[in-house]
């Protein structure tokens, strides 16, 4: 039988890293702001519903996903690298890496499609397994392993020194 | 296992997280790395380069009060639930007392004069007859404790008792006697104090219990003479 979840302890256990989320999702502040406290506002009525306390935090995560997607679907990111064009990327050789700019990271991914995005974010700064990221973004785990593997080097390319002002690919 | 075949592996090794090998892939890789620097070497620039893109992913300050302030939202947001639930309640049962009312209204009886004025006409004609006929009806025959002139029944049927709405027989006997006999069950009255006596000057009250039927009767009567409401000798009725 599932033990019963305190509402304070869930925003205290989560909120930071959907915080995080939300921010590198929207790249904003406000938004990633507003975000969460969407997600908790939809969450904590239906914490009833959660049968399993372990699962909550993909759980919040997925309302956090939908809620921003739901902001966005009907908004045109016409900044967007499709993901065709992601494929012009080539895996760059091992090296020594760089210190990696917060701000030049937020401004690749805002490039970025959503598709994309989401389980790049979720890879780099989540314990999430390939097969959570998998189900969070109701994919099979081979699409999901193979967006983040020409997700992961546009964003090795873009973070690497002297690519700064490379324009978008050609679409 | 080969070069190619453990940078297929990588894919999925993600040191210090979560894997997706099932462990015999996992214990197949760590041997090919403990054995192959190069492929050793790539995992360790490739875990570099994720660790210090992860670094940067995980660089976003988060604001001090937002915790306080999620907390207070949901104070807020419980309070009104509770007040929308509130509501909800109070409307059903605005609703349902509505119905209720509306239901008692279209299904109360049609008072039928035609019948009332029959059965007193029957009782005028015959009340004898028809307060034997009542007391069948309603299997109490054997529950009369005393032998009542049924002659002198002028009402047989349902009669509030405090409440309670009770069988009961009236008996009108000469000189503004009267006698109303009631027939009560333990579940609609506390009989347990009740006892026979000279309750005012003019009424006296009998108490007769563990009849047939596990009736209890009382019979309040008015006058001196209580055979005035019991069958003469000789008498049939």
């Amino acid at each position: 039988m599932a033990a019963a979840i305190d509402a304070h302890a869930l925003i205290d256990a989560h909120y930071r890293s959907l915080y995080r989320y939300a921010y590198r999702l929207g790249g904003s502040a406000a938004d990633a702001d507003d975000l969460v406290q969407e997600t908790f506002g939809k969450a904590l009525p239906r914490l009833a519903t959660l049968r399993e306390p372990a699962h909550a935090k993909a759980w919040l995560f997925r309302i956090l996903r939908n809620a921003y997607l739901h902001r966005v679907r009907d908004e045109k990111r016409n900044r967007c690298v499709p993901g065709e064009n992601l494929d012009g990327y080539a895996a760059p050789e091992p090296a020594p890496p760089p210190a990696v700019d917060p701000a030049t990271l937020q401004a690749a991914l805002d490039d970025l499609d959503e598709t994309f995005r989401t389980p790049l974010i979720l890879f780099y700064f989540e314990d999430f397994s390939y097969r959570e990221i998998a189900d969070q973004m109701d994919l099979p785990i081979g699409t999901v392993m193979s967006r983040l593997a020409r997700a992961k080097n546009y964003l090795r390319a873009k973070l690497s020194p002297g690519n700064e002002t490379d324009g978008l690919p050609a679409r | 296992m080969d070069c190619p075949h453990a940078s297929l592996l990588l894919l999925f090794h993600r040191p210090g997280r979560p894997s997706d090998l099932v462990p015999a892939d996992a214990a197949a890789l760590d041997a090919h790395l403990a054995a192959c620097p190069a492929c050793a070497g790539a995992l360790a620039a490739r875990t570099a380069q994720d660790a210090a893109v992860g670094a940067a992913m995980n660089a976003v300050p988060v604001p001090v009060d937002l915790s306080d302030r999620l907390k207070s939202n949901l104070a807020s947001q419980l309070r009104w639930a509770w007040r929308r639930t509130a509501v909800k309640f109070a409307l059903a049962a605005s609703l349902l007392v509505a119905a209720y009312g509306a239901f008692v209204a279209y299904t109360r009886p049609v008072l039928d004069l035609a019948a009332l004025a029959d059965h007193q006409d029957r009782l005028w004609q015959a009340p004898g007859l028809t307060a034997a006929d009542w007391l069948t009806e309603h299997r109490l025959t054997d529950a009369l404790p005393e032998a009542f002139d049924l002659r002198l029944a002028t009402f047989a049927g349902r009669r509030d008792l405090q409440g309670v709405p009770t069988l009961a027989l009236r008996l009108d006997a000469n000189g503004r006697q009267t006698a109303w006999v009631y027939f009560l069950r333990p579940a609609d009255h506390n009989l347990r104090e009740i006892a026979t006596g000279q309750y005012t000057s003019n009424v006296a009250v009998r108490v007769y219990r563990d009849l047939p039927g596990g009736w209890t009767v009382v019979v309040a009567y008015t006058g001196n003479h209580f055979n005035a409401f019991l069958r003469g000798p000789g008498s049939d009725a």
